[in-house]
Order: structure tokens, then sequence, then C-alpha cells
């Protein structure tokens, strides 16, 4: 073998070393960013309602509240170390709904899921229904108060992206992190009997979408869920 | 030392070895039975809900207004059977033990729809039920096999087995139900009837408070033995 093909090889393999470690970067960035949508946008496969009405898909948005009030949940199981993305909107001015994460068991009906699981609360104004800060967009509904008023009144779209994170709970909406809670983390007494039982929440859980009554219509475009890296 | 002085050591360390035999927490070897309320206190239990339960003359008595769940705080038990020595105050008065309840309540609805009550109510006609409503069934779920029970002020043993996902009841030496997971079920008849599904293998157990006051129910002794 001569020196120029000497040269000409190692450049070769050089050039495919470069070529192979780009496509593995490109494939493990893609893999990071991935989302598992868990709505498909055309019906409630994959979901189920618990309570006293139902849910269902108009020009492609899951609709709450409108046909009663209950829990629709995804019946894929319990997640934990991940990030769960909502992008929704108020079909008023300010409507009522919440997503509920770690909740311990499969729901029969949408009590145990309040008391034993959390609600990421959806209302931008719990003081008409004479609730205070700890009942806004984005707290655990009656445990936590917003860092921050990120949310967008009805009918504008609003990204909410909750991350469980072992036991941290982490919510992030329009880009503005809301909640930043670790189990163990001192709460406020129930103030109402409405609220939730205290006490520790899983690691992993069942989560879903509520419907607060006929009046409160919240439209998710999306509900997508990616992995911790 | 004299023969009187050592008789008197004697008996002395003998009730000392009896007293400290009967308050042992750890399973009486000869019948393998543990007991789970102590006579004396509600150590190792705690009640959620309304109403509350009190210690009265060396007895678990319902007390208070409301539902509410008196539980055992020891975790989950499956294979094993519990003993619970009962009577009613009056005849016409319930409660109920609660098995297979999926985790640690806080509430009494969680271990209604996700656990099971053996029922104890000798008469559920008064509240427009019907059997599977009675003493010994799984409430709402199954009805009795036989009619066991004892009316008051008579004293009741019922044992319930755990049997993986079997469950046994015997009511005074009667089996009154034998319910296994995915065994059929009546539809729910009415909204305080509990949600159907599977029940756990393992779980927490309580003794139901139904308007403890009014309806009085006293338990003498709660107690597991292990399945071999």
């Amino acid at each position: 073998m001569t020196f120029k093909r000497k040269i000409a090889m190692v450049v070769v393999f050089l050039a495919a070393a470069v070529a192979c470690l780009s496509v593995v970067q490109a494939q493990s960035g893609a893999s990071t960013k991935d989302w598992t949508p868990l709505f498909n946008g055309r019906d409630l496969g994959g979901w189920k309602f618990v309570g006293k009405g139902y849910n269902d898909v108009k020009d492609g948005l899951l609709q709450t509240g409108v046909h009663g009030e209950g829990l629709l949940y995804w019946t894929g199981g319990k997640l934990g170390r991940c990030t769960i993305r909502v992008v929704y909107r108020m079909q008023h001015e300010n409507d009522n709904s919440g997503v509920f994460i770690r909740i311990p068991l499969e729901p029969r009906e949408d009590e145990m899921p309040i008391n034993y699981g959390y609600e990421v609360q959806i209302d931008n104004h719990p003081e008409t229904g004479g609730e205070d800060e700890y009942h806004s967009t984005g707290a655990l509904y009656s445990l936590t108060k917003p860092l921050a008023k990120a949310w967008k009144p009805g009918p504008e779209w609003n990204t909410m992206e909750i991350t469980l994170d072992g036991p941290r709970t982490v919510v992030v909406l329009n880009d503005v992190k809301v909640t930043d809670y670790t189990e163990g983390d001192p709460v406020p007494d129930r103030k109402l009997d409405f609220e939730p039982i205290r006490g520790r929440r899983p690691d992993e859980g069942w989560i879903g979408l509520q419907s607060e009554s006929f009046q409160d219509v919240v439209l998710f475009k999306e509900v997508a869920v990616k992995s911790l890296p | 030392m004299s023969k009187r002085l050592a008789a008197h050591v004697c008996l002395w360390l003998l009730a000392a070895a009896f007293a400290l035999h009967a308050q042992s927490p750890v399973p009486d070897p000869q019948s393998g039975w543990k007991q789970l309320f102590n006579g004396q206190d509600l150590i190792g239990w705690k009640h959620v809900g309304e109403g509350s339960m009190r210690v009265e003359n060396g007895l678990i008595r319902t007390n208070g207004k409301g539902v509410g769940l008196l539980y055992w705080t020891g975790g989950p038990v499956g294979n094993c059977t519990i003993r619970v020595v009962y009577r009613t105050g009056g005849d016409y008065d319930h409660s109920g033990v609660f098995v297979r309840i999926p985790i640690e309540p806080r509430d009494v609805e969680m271990p209604t729809d996700y656990g099971y009550r053996v029922q104890i109510d000798n008469h559920p006609e008064t509240s427009y039920e019907d059997e599977y409503h009675l003493t010994g069934a799984l409430y709402s779920f199954t009805t009795p096999l036989a009619r066991a029970w004892r009316a008051s002020p008579e004293w009741n043993i019922m044992e319930i087995t755990l049997d993986g996902s079997r469950t046994v009841v015997v009511l005074n030496g009667a089996k009154v139900t034998d319910y296994a997971e995915g065994d059929p079920v009546p539809e729910r008849k009415f909204d305080w009837e509990p949600r159907r599904g599977r029940r756990p293998d393992q779980g927490w157990i309580g003794l139901e408070n139904d308007d403890g006051k009014k309806h009085t129910v006293f338990f003498k002794e709660i107690a597991i033995k292990p399945s071999h």
C-alpha cells in the first residue's frame, strides 16, 4: 500500500466515523425530544371516563366539563420519571378543570384521585369561588401556591408541562415555572372540606383530566408524555 | 431462703411469666393467633372519616355520628385468617369488617370502592336492603350461604380467610361466604354500594363505624393467623 493510499484510507475511515457519530447523535437528540401523544386527536381511545357524565372530541379537541362532572383517565397505567405536556384553552374567559397525576390506583370514581393523588389546577380566578391563590392555575390544588401568574385567559392556548421526577413535581406553564414541590415539603392545613386529604403521594401514578361542571369547558389539543433522560 | 419465701418467689416468677406471655405482641406459639387489639387502648389502630371508636370495659365500641373507619396500622395482610369476636348493642345495630383495602386509608370512601366490607347487619330490610347486605356477606356482592348470626347480646365469632384471591367467611362455625375474584356479582343497586372490580390479594383491614352512637357494635377480639 502506498503512502497516499494509506492517507486516503485513514481519511475515509475518519469520515465514516464522523458520519456514524453524527447519526447516533441525531438519533439520541431526536429520542430525548420525542413526545408520545396520549390523545390521538380523533377519539377517546386509550381513555376512560369515571363519574356522572362523559367527555368527547369535537373538531379535534378533547372537551371536558360540558357533559357533566367526572374524571377522564388515561388507561395506559402509571407514569413517573417523565414530563406530561398538556396544551389547553378555556372556552370562556375563565373555566375550571385540572390535570390529575400520581393517582395510586386505577380510578373507579372521581373521589379517590383527589385524596390520594394531586390535581394540577386549571382555574385563573379561584376568588370567584371564594378560594385563595392555593387554588389557582398551576398550583397543586390547595397544597401549593403558584410561583408566578403565567396563565393566559380563554380562548388563548396554554402549554403546561408537568415533570414527575421521583417525589418532586415541577409545573411549567407557558415556559414559566409555577410549581416546584417535593414530597414532605410543608403544606397548609385543609381549609375547605372538599380539599384533598393530606399525605404522601406515590412516585408513579395514573393521570387524568378533570371535568368540573357542565359550565366549565376546557379544550385540550394535546396530551403527551416524554420520559426523563 | 425459707420454704415459704421460695414458694413466694416461685409464684411471683410464674405470675410474671404469665403476665409477660399475655401481653406479648408476638404470636402465641401454641395457637398461632396474634392479637391486634390489646384490650386496653387503640395503639396500632387509627381512625379516619367521621365518628370515632373508643375502648370501654376492655371492648372496642363504635361511637359518634357519621361513617368512619378504624384501621389497623400494621400494613396489608393476605394469606391469613382474621378472627373478630363481636356483639351488637341492639338487634338493628350494624358495622362491618373491611379487608383487601389496597392502600393505607385516609377516608372511608376509598376502602368501600377498592376493598371489601364483610357486613355486620342482621336486618338490612330496615334500610330497604336485601340479603346481599346481610351479616357475613361481602357487602352488596354476595348473599350469605347461611344465616349464622347470634342476636344481641350474644357474642359472635367471625373468621375471615384471605386465601390469595379467595375470601371465605365462617360465622359461628358455619361457612357464610366463599368468593373468588372474578366470580359473577350483581350490578350496583344503590349509589352507596361499592364500585365493582378486582380487589387485591393483600390489603389493609379495619372496622366500620356506621353512625356508631346509634348503631353500637362491640369488639372483644381482633386476631390474625397466617395460613400455612
